[in-house]
C-alpha cells in the first residue's frame, strides 16, 4: 500500500508536468499504410481451479483472483432446476426464489433486504432448467455475512402467505407483459417446438402460475432446496482455507430431508429430428415494425464429446451478431437488421441451437432464406481457414476478457461442477479452441445441422409476411396471445 | 430478534474495509491538444482503448436529429487506410472486442484486446480520426442498420417511453428534447455533406481524451500515442452548445401516451435537476437510491410491499450532463390507478423532503456505491470508459473513486435539501403509458 501511494504521488507529478508541457509532435508522418504487426503474445495465466468437499458431500470450488477486495459464492442446487417442476406447476421454482429472500430464520423480508444493504451486499436467485442458484457478492470483508444471510435464505425461509400472494401477483403480470414483446412470444413458442415432450419444453404460463399454492412453495423449500449435489462455487479475493471454513460454518451441518422425495417433471425424449420439413409458427402482431424471428434445433449435451467444435461452428455462424456469418450476412451486407446471433445451449439434459434476428418487416422471407442458406454452406463448404483462423482467435480473446470479473470466475467454476467437466477446462479451453480444423468443423456441422426440418417462429405483422413464408415451409398462424387462427384461414 | 438483528449491524460496522484502489493514471496532451490517460495494470494481458469524443445528440442541429448516433455507425465504415469493415473485421481477428456507443452527450469508441495488438489499435483509431473516408456508400448502409436499431426499439413495451419522458421534461428548444436514435425523417435526409461537417467539427483531437489501461507501459504507449495522433491537426473549437436557461420550478406538465405493445400501464415521473457533476446532483442521485434503489428503499417497501399499490418501481438520476433527470417508473398494480400510485409516491417525497433520509439510510448508500464502484473497476475497459468520462466531464480522471469519497462525508440534511429544491409539485412531468388494447384483470 505504502508503495502504492509512493507511485500514485510521483504519477501525479509527471501527470502535471506533461499538462504545463504537451508533447512535440513527431518529425515526420508514420507510415499508415500497413498493418502493425502484433508484438509477441505474452502468457495468459489463469487461476487454477480448486476443489474442497464438506462432511455432507456439499462440493466446493474455487478461483482465486486478488486484483480487488471482491469475492462472488454461487451455490447452485441442481434439485432446484426448473426441469424438475411439474408441467402443470411449471413456474415454481421461479417463484420460490423470488420468495425465499423474503424473510428467514429471524429476520423478515424488509430486514433481510436491509442487512444485506448494510454492508453493500447482493444476493441474486437465478433459475435454470439444470439449477437454482444463489448468487452472493459482496466486498472481501463483508462476503461471510452475505454468505450467512444466503444460508439462511436457503435452509430457513419464511414463506410468508402475503409475499407468495405478491410475487404470483407479479409473475402473472410479468407473464402479461411478455405477451406484447414480440421476441418473448416468439422463443416461447420455438421453445416448445425445440423440447416437445421434454422437462426443458415446460414454460411457466397463466394457469400454471395460478394454479401454485403456499403448499407447493413450502414443498419446493423442504425437498428440492437441497444439499443433494450441491455446488459451492467461489471466484475472487479469498484463499481457499478462509473459504472452506465459511462455507462449513454455514452449510456443513445442512442435511437433506429425511424421505425427500420428488416428482420428476417427465423423462427426457431424444433428439427429436423427424423429416417434417420446415414448419414455420407465424404469430401475428399486426402493426409490428419488425418481424422477430427465432429458429432453432436440438443439439448436444454440454459434456458432448463434440462440444467445443460445436461452440467454434457456433462463434462461426452466429456468436457475434455483426462479424460472425449471420450478422455479417443480414446486418453488414443486406441492412436488414441490427443484428443477428446464434447461441449453442448445452445443458446437462440435452441442448440447442438456436437463431435469432428482428428484421425489417419486407425483408422477412428473404432473412429466414439467408438464415436457411447460411446453415446449408456449413454442411456443404469447408470454412476457409483464414476465415476460422481469425473466429478462433476471437473466441480466444472474449475468453481471457471472462477471466476479468470475480462473478465470472465464481460462475465458471460452478457449471465446471455442475457439468461434471475436466478440472483443466478452463487451463485448456484457448489450446483446445485453436486445435479445431476446417474438417472437423465441417464433420460436426454435418452430424448436427439439419437446416431442412429447422424449427421456426416469427412473430410480426402476418398479412405482410405470410405469403412470402408460405415458399419456404408450412406456415401456421396464431394471434399475439398464442392461440391458434382458424384452419383453413389460409 | 432484536439481538439477531443488532449482532448484525456491529459486526457489519466492525468489519475492516479494504482500502479503495488508487488509479494511478497518467496524463498527457499532445501537441494538437489531444488528452492522453494511461494506466498500467498488467494483471492479465490485455488492453482496452477508449477514445471518447465530447460531442452527442445534444450538439445536432435542426433538422439532423440522431446525427451523432448515425455518424458513430459510419466511423465503421473505413478510413484512408483501413477497408470499409475493416474495423470489426481486424479486431475481431485480433481476438478482441470493438464497439462504441452514442448519448445525448458524448460518443465512446472502444476496443479490448490482447495486449500485443495495442499499436494497431492505435494505428486504427488514429486513421478514422485523421483520414475518414467521406464518399462511399457507407452512408446509406448504416442509415438502413440504424432504422432497423430504431425499429428494434420501437417495437417493443414502452419503447416509446423516453421520447415522451424527453419531451414532457424539456422545453422544445431544450438539446435534449429529442431522442438520440433520432427521427426516421431526419435519418433519411442526413447527407455526406453533414459527415464531412461533423467529423471537422467534433471528430478532432482536442475534442477527445484517449485512455489506455491494462496490459501497457505508459512511457511506451505515450510514444505510440504521439506516433500515430501527434500529426493529426487540431481544428477549431466546437461550436458552443446552445442551450436554453432551464427551470426548476416549471409548473406541471402531463403527457399521456397509447402503447399498441405495452400490456399494463407504467406511470414516470420526471423531474429537472442539475447536470452530472453540479452542485446538487450528487445529492439528487442520493435521494434516488434512499427512495428507489432496490428492495430496502422506501419506494419500493411502502407502494410495492406494503401498501400493494405497483407491481414494481424504482427511482434513479440518469447521468445527464447539461441538466438532468430524477426519474420514478412505477407499475400500477391491478385496479389501482395512476392517480393513486401518484398520490403515494408525493407523500413519500414530502416526507422525504421534510425530515430527509436516517443516518443507517445513508450508510446503506454508501455501502452500495462502494460495492458497486469496486464492480465497476474489475473490466478493464470499464476503468477506462470511467478514466476518460471523469476526463471530458470533470477534467478529474479518477472522479469515479473521487465520487465516492465525497459521498462518504455526505451528512443527511443534503440530499434532504436536494430534494426539498427539485422533487416538487411544480417541477413534475407526469408521463402516463397507457396499453392501447385497454386494460381488463
Amino acid at each position: 500500500m505504502n508503495k502504492l501511494l509512493f507511485c500514485l504521488v510521483v504519477l501525479l507529478s509527471v501527470a502535471a508536468r506533461a499538462q504545463a508541457d504537451p508533447l512535440p509532435p513527431p518529425s515526420q508522418e508514420p507510415d499508415r499504410t500497413t498493418t502493425v504487426a502484433p508484438s509477441p503474445a505474452k502468457p495468459f495465466l489463469i487461476a487454477p481451479l480448486k476443489e474442497g468437499l464438506l462432511g455432507n458431500g456439499v462440493r466446493l470450488a474455487l478461483m482465486e483472483l486478488n486484483r480487488l477486495p471482491l469475492v462472488c459464492v454461487n451455490i447452485v442446487l441442481p434439485m432446484g432446476g426448473s426441469a424438475l417442476d411439474l408441467r402443470e406447476k411449471s413456474g415454481l421454482a421461479s417463484l420460490v426464489a423470488s420468495l425465499m429472500t423474503e424473510g428467514s430464520g429471524a429476520l423478515n423480508g424488509s430486514q433481510f433486504a436491509q442487512a444485506l444493504d448494510d454492508i453493500g451486499a447482493l444476493i441474486h436467485v437465478a433459475v435454470s432448467r439444470d439449477a437454482l442458484s444463489v448468487v452472493v457478492f459482496a466486498a472481501k470483508e463483508n462476503i461471510g455475512q452475505a454468505l450467512g444471510l444466503a444460508a439462511q435464505a436457503i435452509r430457513k425461509p419464511t414463506l410468508p402467505q402475503a409475499d407468495f400472494d405478491r410475487i404470483k401477483d407479479e409473475m402473472l403480470a410479468g407473464l402479461r407483459q411478455e405477451k406484447g414483446n414480440p421476441g418473448s412470444q416468439a422463443e416461447k413458442k420455438l421453445n416448445l417446438r425445440l423440447y416437445p415432450d421434454h422437462p426443458y419444453g415446460a414454460a411457466a404460463d397463466e394457469a400454471s402460475v395460478a394454479a401454485l399454492t403456499l403448499a407447493d412453495a413450502e414443498n419446493f423449500a423442504e425437498n428440492r432446496l437441497s444439499p443433494q449435489g450441491a455446488i459451492i462455487a467461489a471466484g475472487g479475493d479469498i484463499s481457499l482455507p478462509e473459504f472452506e471454513a465459511m462455507a462449513a460454518k454455514h452449510f456443513e451441518s445442512w442435511k437433506p430431508q429425511k424421505g425427500a422425495s420428488i416428482a420428476s417433471g417427465g423423462a427426457p425424449s431424444s433428439l427429436n429430428q423427424t423429416a417434417q420439413g420446415i414448419i414455420i409458427d407465424l404469430i401475428d402482431m399486426p402493426g409490428s415494425l419488425q418481424s422477430s424471428i427465432r429458429a432453432g434445433q436440438r443439439g448436444i449435451t454440454r459434456n458432448d464429446p463434440d462440444y467445443m467444435a460445436l461452440a467454434v461452428m457456433n462463434f462461426l455462424l452466429g456468436r457475434d451478431s455483426i462479424v460472425s456469418r449471420l450478422g455479417h450476412n443480414l446486418r453488414e451486407v443486406h441492412g436488414w437488421t441490427y443484428g443477428a446471433r446464434s447461441d449453442l445451449e448445452a445443458l446437462k439434459l440435452a441442448g440447442a441451437l438456436t437463431i435469432e434476428a428482428d428484421v425489417q418487416t419486407d425483408a422477412t422471407a428473404a432473412a429466414v432464406g439467408e438464415i436457411l442458406k447460411e446453415l446449408n454452406r456449413l454442411r456443404d463448404e469447408e470454412v476457409p481457414a483464414a476465415e476460422l483462423d481469425a473466429i478462433k482467435h476471437l473466441m480466444a480473446g472474449h475468453f481471457m476478457q471472462r477471466q476479468q470479473t470475480v462473478q465470472a470466475l465464481a460462475s465458471q467454476a460452478s457449471t465446471i461442477e455442475l457439468y461434471g467437466l475436466p478440472t483443466d477446462e478452463l487451463a485448456a479451453y484457448r489450446d483446445r479452441v485453436m486445435a479445431v480444423t476446417p474438417k472437423q468443423l465441417q464433420a460436426v456441422a454435418r452430424k448436427y445441422l439439419r437446416p431442412e426440418s429447422l424449427q421456426i417462429a416469427i412473430s410480426g405483422d402476418a398479412a405482410k409476411v405470410i405469403e412470402g413464408l408460405s415458399a419456404i415451409g408450412r406456415v401456421r398462424e396464431f394471434s399475439a396471445d398464442g392461440r391458434p387462427k382458424p384452419a383453413g384461414f389460409f | 430478534m432484536i439481538a439477531a438483528l443488532s449482532s448484525f449491524l456491529l459486526s457489519a460496522h466492525a468489519a475492516q474495509q479494504a482500502p479503495l484502489p488508487s488509479l494511478a493514471v497518467e496524463r498527457h496532451h499532445l501537441a494538437n491538444g489531444l488528452t492522453v490517460l494511461l494506466l498500467e495494470d498488467h494483471s492479465s494481458p490485455i488492453v482496452a482503448v477508449n477514445v471518447w469524443y465530447s460531442v452527442g445528440s445534444k450538439n445536432e442541429e435542426p433538422g439532423r436529429t440522431g446525427f451523432a448516433h448515425l455518424f458513430e455507425h459510419y466511423m465503421f465504415e473505413g478510413s484512408e487506410h483501413v477497408a470499409p469493415g475493416g474495423y470489426f473485421k481486424t479486431l475481431l481477428g485480433m481476438g478482441g472486442e470493438i464497439n462504441a456507443n452514442t448519448t445525448n452527450d458524448r460518443t465512446d469508441y472502444y476496443a479490448v484486446v490482447p495486449s500485443q495488438n495495442l499499436e494497431e489499435v492505435l494505428r486504427q483509431e488514429a486513421d478514422r480520426m485523421g483520414f475518414l473516408n467521406i464518399d462511399h456508400p457507407g452512408l446509406d448502409k448504416q442509415r438502413a442498420i440504424v432504422k432497423n436499431e430504431k425499429r428494434l426499439g420501437e417495437n417493443q413495451p414502452y419503447g416509446g417511453a423516453w421520447e415522451g419522458i424527453n419531451a414532457a421534461t424539456w422545453d422544445k428548444n431544450h438539446p435534449y428534447a429529442w431522442p438520440v436514435i433520432g427521427s426516421m425523417k431526419d435519418l433519411d435526409a442526413a447527407s455526406l455533406e453533414d459527415v464531412r461537417k461533423f467529423h471537422d467539427s467534433y471528430y478532432r483531437p482536442n475534442n477527445a481524451v484517449l485512455v489506455v489501461s491494462g496490459d501497457q507501459s505508459s512511457a511506451a504507449t505515450l510514444e505510440l500515442v504521439n506516433k500515430w495522433f501527434g500529426t493529426i491537426a487540431a481544428g477549431p473549437t466546437p461550436p458552443a452548445l446552445q442551450k436554453p436557461p432551464v427551470s426548476t420550478n416549471p409548473g406541471r406538465r402531463e403527457l399521456t401516451l397509447e402503447d399498441d405493445k405495452a400490456q399494463l400501464p407504467m406511470l414516470f415521473l420526471s423531474f429537472r435537476i442539475p447536470g452530472k457533476g453540479k452542485p446538487d446532483w450528487q445529492e439528487a442521485s442520493v435521494a434516488a437510491q434512499v427512495l428507489g434503489g432496490g428492495r430496502s428503499s422506501r419506494l419500493v417497501q411502502s407502494l410495492q410491499y406494503d401498501k400493494r399499490l405497483v407491481l414494481e418501481v424504482s427511482a434513479s438520476v440518469m447521468g445527464l450532463v447539461e441538466d438532468d433527470i430524477f426519474l420514478i417508473q412505477a407499475m400500477p398494480a391491478p385496479g389501482v390507478s395512476m392517480k393513486d400510485v401518484e398520490k403515494a409516491i408525493r407523500a413519500e417525497l414530502d416526507l422525504f423532503s421534510s425530515r430527509g433520509p436516517s443516518e443507517q439510510e445513508m450508510q446503506r448508500v454508501k455501502a452500495g456505491m462502494r460495492t458497486a464502484t469496486l464492480n465497476t473497476l474489475q473490466n478493464a475497459e470499464n476503468v477506462a470508459a470511467q478514466l476518460a468520462e471523469g476526463q471530458a466531464l470533470f477534467n478529474q480522471p479518477d472522479a469515479v473513486v473521487a465520487e465516492l469519497k465525497e459521498i462518504a462525508k455526505m451528512s443527511p440534511a443534503a440530499p434532504k435539501a436536494a430534494a426539498g429544491r427539485f422533487l416538487t409539485p411544480s417541477n413534475t412531468a407526469a408521463i402516463s403509458i397507457i396499453p392501447k388494447s385497454g386494460v381488463s384483470w
